[in-house]
């Protein structure tokens, strides 16, 4: 029987290599990059730069890292249609006004007031998915009621941000 | 208006051209990768945000210590190759909808962090609108939308 079994460290390890189990981990590895990110932000611009440099300087490092990691496929994937590349250019555009956007919220504002609201993110895609990709999404009582939840903690946000 | 009012709309702002990004980006991923559309997405987004940084701070560009370049190594490392990475992977591994009710958890973290570091005040009425914040994405994204 004690040769069958199989020993606890073991059990455990091919439980964390499952697929259900490392999603979770690497999501929440996400969650520790995001909100670290983010704290480091608004400490930079409230005393060592400005938010168009911080902005900047951000997405250029960050684009040296993912050229890296794209490196194996560029050359395939750059034989992809100028439309999907397009798209693949238009996403930045829209992005980094969005990270400028928030480099400048993170210079007016501290991050418990900020960071509720840029995670909004989803939802606004979620709608917009609605909007223009509408096979993909469909609204139901659960996208209502989430909705209505994310409003009322906006409004606390907002209302709490001035108390 | 006061400087808090003014960081809120700049969240607003930020969250929506993110979203239509994300739109963008979903589009780009029918046909290439994750981390080549992240990087197609960098570099267009370098064009636009280089070129207000140069325009309107070139001077401060050009004083920059090495030790204040290192900081945003770190930072662009975490940001977009940590953040985006494992946003992409955890999406591949469990979906869309539970890897964003996971990730939508990060501004409980970043406000923990925040108030732990920054030393900044969490009132009773952000700490309860953040979990409402978190809570809500949670609820949509863990719909059962049938394509993953």
């Amino acid at each position: 029987m004690a040769n069958t079994a199989t020993p606890p460290t073991a059990a455990l390890m091919q439980r964390l290599r499952s697929p259900a189990v490392l999603g979770v981990l690497v999501a929440l590895g996400a969650v520790v990059a995001y909100g670290t990110s983010q704290v480091l932000q608004r400490k930079l611009v409230t005393s060592v730069v400005s938010p168009p440099v911080g902005a900047a300087l951000s997405v250029f490092f960050g684009m040296l890292f993912l050229f890296a990691a794209s490196f194996p496929r560029l050359g395939k994937d750059l034989r992809a249609p100028k439309r999907t590349l397009g798209f693949a250019l238009l996403a930045g555009l829209f992005s980094s006004i969005g990270v400028l956007a928030t480099y400048f919220a993170f210079s007016y504002a501290p991050v418990v007031v900020v960071s509720p609201i840029t995670s909004l993110n989803p939802l606004f895609a979620i709608f917009l998915s609605m909007i223009f990709l509408r096979r993909l999404e469909k609204i139901t009582p659960r996208v209502i009621m989430g909705t209505a939840l994310v409003v009322a903690g906006v409004v606390l946000v907002v209302v709490g941000s001035r108390l | 208006m006061s400087d808090t009012t003014i960081g809120i709309l700049l969240a607003f702002l930020a969250a929506t051209e993110w979203s239509v990004g994300a739109i963008f980006a979903r589009l780009a991923m029918q046909r290439i990768a994750s981390t080549t559309t992240t990087f197609l997405s960098l570099v267009g987004g370098l064009f636009l945000v280089g070129t207000v940084a140069v325009i309107w701070k070139g001077d401060e560009l050009l004083k920059l210590s090495p030790g204040i370049l290192l900081i945003f190594v770190f930072l662009g490392f975490i940001q977009f190759m940590g953040g985006r990475f494992m946003n992409f992977t955890s999406v591949r591994l469990i979906g869309v909808g539970r890897a964003t009710a996971v990730i939508g958890a990060a501004p409980l973290f970043s406000s923990i962090l925040a108030v732990v570091v920054l030393g900044e005040k969490l009132t009773l009425a952000l700490a309860l609108g953040t979990l409402c914040v978190v809570g809500g994405i949670a609820v949509i994204a863990t719909e059962n939308r049938g394509n993953g």
